[in-house]
């Protein structure tokens, strides 16, 4: 048998290791990737924020193209950013009343 | 949801017909739900049934297959989606769970339940109503998907009520993911306003917000200046110009006021990402001028933005996007109301929140520590951070602060010196260029 590891040594041979404390980090940085739109979309979540991409964006939000808050998202997506944040404010019923 | 009733869709399914409501007679399944999400009306959910592959003897209706799939009406592009058997809840056959429990796994659910009443059998209702001439199907790519519409909701206008507007500033000032940047293209909800207002407070992050281009910018300028809020976390942006619709196939489309914001945010992101050596973003070019253009197609002035327009806008702080060789922002202000302080300068107000909330992270994470370490290790973290700020530009040296960048200290409180410490932080910020005063002669 050989000698035990454990987390709190007792009277008996043995190895204590309590597992391995990290200090490689270095200090925490705000992150400065999140951005929200807040608007009046045709749909989407309407209890919390949720992410669009390229790719969803249409099935999302509902095609819009006449809404600035749209417009809003629309071109941060053209520009690269990989995704934005939505959180609607208002439902909507019909066309873009902007 | 607090704040909102969300509404109660029912899908009724009898041997002979499937509806959306009330207009199946003697339904033998009822599926009703309610959604996160509210649709305007342009969506329909697709219902179908198929029969489980390799059922040895009778179908049960743990073998039987519901499909619901919510679509675009337009695209057909998938909102979402849930299949589940028809069994009970706890069985899962075949991989497969019970529709009840495949429709909980998506969070856009707030509700959903179905019912079987007459408890029916499963052959000659679900895969008779698909296929009432041939054998069940066992492929969706072969079932037979029936067509509801998902009406729009009357009175899902009124989500603004306080309780809602609670949860959203609850959610952006101390949810898990925190906003560095919001946007708001509608400042005519004054509740909306304030209720971002309050998290750029409590979250030290930053309100950009978009005056309609339609409107005449000494218009515009003149609303703004009726709810204008001098803080140096908002910025404000106004594109008084025409281009073609993003969209556009002909370029002989109408041209239409398109908002500006979009670009200045998706730059701020792409800036923020090109971290140097330490990871420090270089905040302190502002997204203003020929560097960061605005490329829509087929640009042209809306509003002519003459001298004393210029002038008019400046002073309520609006920045607007003007044509200086090429379409740029075109100016770097914020809405701080001192014009001989850094923080009207919009990179300085960045690297000013920046810095603090970097420090702010690094005291709270050493909180609930021994104070010695608390102390040794909040200084020597909060130098290393802003050493780097240093190092990237992000702060100079000043006068006030004896020709250093900044001055950092950190002490037990002098009365609470068992508990709690004293920070005290200062900084000069880097600034930015926006006027210049030529004076000139010329010489014998």
């Amino acid at each position: 048998m050989t000698f035990q590891t454990t987390k709190i040594l007792g009277a008996a041979p043995g190895v204590q290791y309590q597992g391995v404390q990290d200090n490689s980090g270095g200090p925490p940085r705000p992150n400065l990737s999140i951005g929200v739109v807040v608007g009046d979309f045709k749909r989407g979540l309407i209890d919390r924020m949720f992410p669009v991409t390229k790719e969803t964006i249409r099935a999302r939000l509902g095609y819009d193209p006449d809404n600035r808050a749209y417009q809003v998202v629309q071109d941060a997506l053209d520009l690269g950013v990989p995704q934005v944040w939505v959180r609607r404010i208002r439902g909507r019923i019909g066309p873009s009343e902007e | 949801m607090d704040g909102y009733t969300l509404p109660t869709y029912s899908i009724n399914v009898s041997a002979t017909a499937v509806a959306m409501g009330a207009a199946v007679v003697d339904p033998v399944l009822t599926i009703s739900y309610s959604m996160n999400d509210v649709f305007n009306g342009e969506t329909r959910v697709d219902i179908a049934f198929t029969a489980r592959t390799g059922v040895v003897g009778a179908l049960t209706l743990k073998d039987i297959i519901c499909r619901l799939v919510w679509r675009d009406i337009d695209d057909g592009q998938v909102l979402y989606e849930v299949a589940g058997h028809l069994g009970a809840d706890d069985q899962i056959v075949g991989g497969i769970r019970n529709l009840y429990m495949a429709a909980m796994q998506n969070s856009v659910f707030d509700s959903f339940m179905f019912a079987l009443d007459p408890m029916p059998n499963p052959e000659q209702v679900f895969l008779s109503i698909d296929n009432p001439a041939g054998n069940p199907r066992s492929s969706w790519k072969n079932a037979n998907f029936f067509s509801l519409t998902q009406e729009g909701v009357e009175g899902a206008n009124n989500l603004v009520t306080d309780e809602y507007l609670s949860e959203i500033y609850e959610e952006f000032a101390g949810g898990t993911v925190r906003p560095t940047y919001m946007m708001l293209t509608d400042i005519s909800d004054l509740s909306v306003l304030n209720m971002l207002l309050g998290v750029v407070d409590r979250a030290n992050n930053h309100l950009m917000i978009e005056l309609d281009g339609s409107i005449p910018p000494l218009d515009a300028a003149n609303l703004y200046e009726s709810i204008y809020t001098p803080d140096q976390r908002v910025t404000t942006y106004y594109n008084g110009n025409k281009a073609l619709p993003r969209d556009a196939t002909n370029p002989n489309v109408p041209k239409v006021f398109r908002s500006c914001m979009g670009v200045q945010f998706g730059y701020r992101l792409l800036r923020n990402a090109a971290t140097d050596q330490n990871g420090v973003p270089p905040l302190q070019i502002p997204i203003a001028g020929y560097d960061f253009p605005i490329n829509y197609r087929g640009m042209e002035v809306g509003y002519k933005l003459t001298e004393a327009v210029l002038n008019r806008l400046a002073e309520v702080k609006i920045i607007p996007v003007r044509f200086e060789e090429r379409w740029i922002f075109g100016d770097v202000l914020t809405n701080y109301s001192r014009t001989d302080s850094q923080l009207y300068l919009s990179n300085a107000a960045e690297i000013e929140t920046y810095t603090a909330n970097g420090v702010i992270q690094i005291i709270r994470r050493n909180l609930l520590k021994p104070m010695g370490n608390h102390i040794r290790q909040s200084t020597d973290q909060c130098k290393e951070f802003l050493d780097q700020c240093v190092a990237a530009g992000l702060l100079v040296p000043s006068e006030e602060l004896d020709g250093l960048p900044y001055q950092l200290s950190i002490t037990p409180r002098a009365g609470r010196e068992f508990d709690a410490s004293d920070v005290i932080f200062n900084r000069r910020c880097e600034t930015a260029a926006r006027a210049s005063y030529l004076t000139t002669t010329v010489e014998r």
